[in-house]
């Protein structure tokens, strides 16, 4: 398949123009996490799933990979007219933090569903793979490393992903938690950061915590907040 | 309907190249592939295999590793439980009988003929193509390049099935290995 994302808070504008049918995109017949089949202009049969990982108003449109020039040559003009343009992995990590979406930085392997902050996405009321570990005492520890959203005290400063987080008074050891990923937060001005640390946020509200990163950076002084640091309501994924 | 665009769109412009005053080998593209995979269940597959049959026009069905040319289109059996059909979709099928696959777009398809059409593909794949061991009509699962390929022995000659991501790395050896022989891009 070829496959666009097309994000942002005119993508809907944008891809009203490039389907043969402009009534299908409209929000109470797609709404958010919905799946379509549609026709592109051309008669380029088409699926878009109204997803977002860069936390905007976003869809992704997949297309028979011969037909997928053919869909750019739709999209792209299209865009343009709206002041769009190409975006890569970089600005799209970028918007992931900001967000809070995990990827496999967070999802290492030692992260269960509620750590990564998805129990809600998880229906107790049916079997999944993992709901016996699910209620394994270990797994319901108070103190198991949250994930997180991370930015510094002194917003002039960045810190590095791989920082191990420490209790100020502590600065040794394994620490109480770890970053994931960073980033220059253009929304917000400042770096942010992902990670996990022991009880989450609730644990650490209004408590100064350092990140550690003695080969590298030295220590910054962090401040450890909502994983959803940009549009924490949907506002933008669900308009 | 907006135009097709092979993988190999800008590649593979019609001419000669390599070896001058030689063409061993002959390399086309047939143009807009059509390909639906069929795979049939253990208690279902005699049934689905005469249903397709019919389908493509042809009086019998093809055997592992063979494949039978009709009227109206070809099928390949590439597993045992797996055919391709060339040419002609695939009909709706219960699911109980048949699940149903339109790797049109999957592949690319490549036509290798020429003199010197089964020496060279001997370069690329771990086949004996000797007529003997494959003859017009044989089907294998081969791969060139760690890449998995299909290989399908038409009356055109062989028909390479690449996957469409990798096609134009394959096609870019492929050229350039034909060289030596002489070869005509058609």
């Amino acid at each position: 398949m070829g496959r666009s994302a097309v994000a942002g808070p005119k993508s809907r504008e944008v891809l009203i123009a490039c389907v043969e049918n402009a009534d299908v995109m409209s929000n109470e017949n797609f709404p958010f996490m919905g799946v379509i089949e549609t026709t592109l202009k051309g008669g380029i049969p088409c699926r878009i799933a109204r997803i977002s990982f860069s936390g905007e108003l976003a869809f992704e449109t997949y297309v028979p990979s011969d037909y997928a020039p053919a869909m750019m040559e739709l999209l792209w003009p299209e865009a343009q007219k709206h002041d769009g343009c190409l975006y890569g992995l970089e600005a799209l990590g970028a918007m992931r933090i900001e967000k809070g979406h995990v990827t496999g930085a967070e999802l290492d392997g030692r992260v269960n569903i509620d750590d990564a902050g998805l129990g809600k996405m998880a229906n107790a009321d049916k079997p999944f793979i993992g709901k016996a570990m699910r209620n394994r005492p270990d797994q319901l520890r108070e103190d198991r490393p949250r994930l997180v959203g991370i930015k510094p005290v002194d917003t002039s400063q960045t810190f590095n992903a791989g920082s191990i987080l420490c209790a100020s008074n502590k600065v040794s050891g394994l620490g109480e938690g770890w970053i994931t990923a960073v980033t220059h937060s253009p929304a917000m001005g400042h770096w942010v950061g992902l990670g996990f640390i022991a009880g989450g946020v609730e644990a650490w509200q209004g408590k100064t915590v350092v990140a550690a990163d003695p080969v590298r950076k030295g220590n910054i002084n962090v401040e450890i907040i909502s994983p959803h640091m940009y549009d924490p309501s949907g506002e933008k994924m669900y308009g | 309907m907006v135009d097709r665009i092979s993988a190999l769109a800008g590649h593979n412009a019609p001419g000669h190249q390599g070896n001058p005053g030689q063409t061993g080998v002959i390399l086309r593209e047939p143009a807009d592939l059509v390909l639906h995979q069929v795979a049939a269940w253990q208690d279902s597959i005699d049934e689905v295999g005469k249903s397709l049959a019919r389908l493509i026009g042809a009086k019998s069905v093809a055997g592992p590793c063979s494949s039978i040319t009709g009227s109206k289109g070809a099928m390949l059996r590439i597993e045992p439980m797996k055919w391709w059909l060339v040419g002609v979709a695939a009909p709706e099928f219960d699911a109980e009988k048949a699940v149903t696959l339109d790797l049109s777009h999957s592949r690319t398809r490549v036509c290798v003929s020429g003199d010197d059409a089964c020496e060279f593909l001997n370069r690329h794949l771990p086949l004996d193509l000797r007529e003997a061991s494959f003859p017009v009509g044989a089907v294998a699962s081969s791969a060139t390049h760690h890449v998995g390929v299909t290989l399908w022995r038409s009356q055109d000659g062989y028909e390479l099935f690449m996957p469409r991501g990798f096609a134009l790395s394959l096609w870019e050896g492929l050229v350039e290995s034909a060289h030596q022989f002489g070869v005509e891009i058609a």
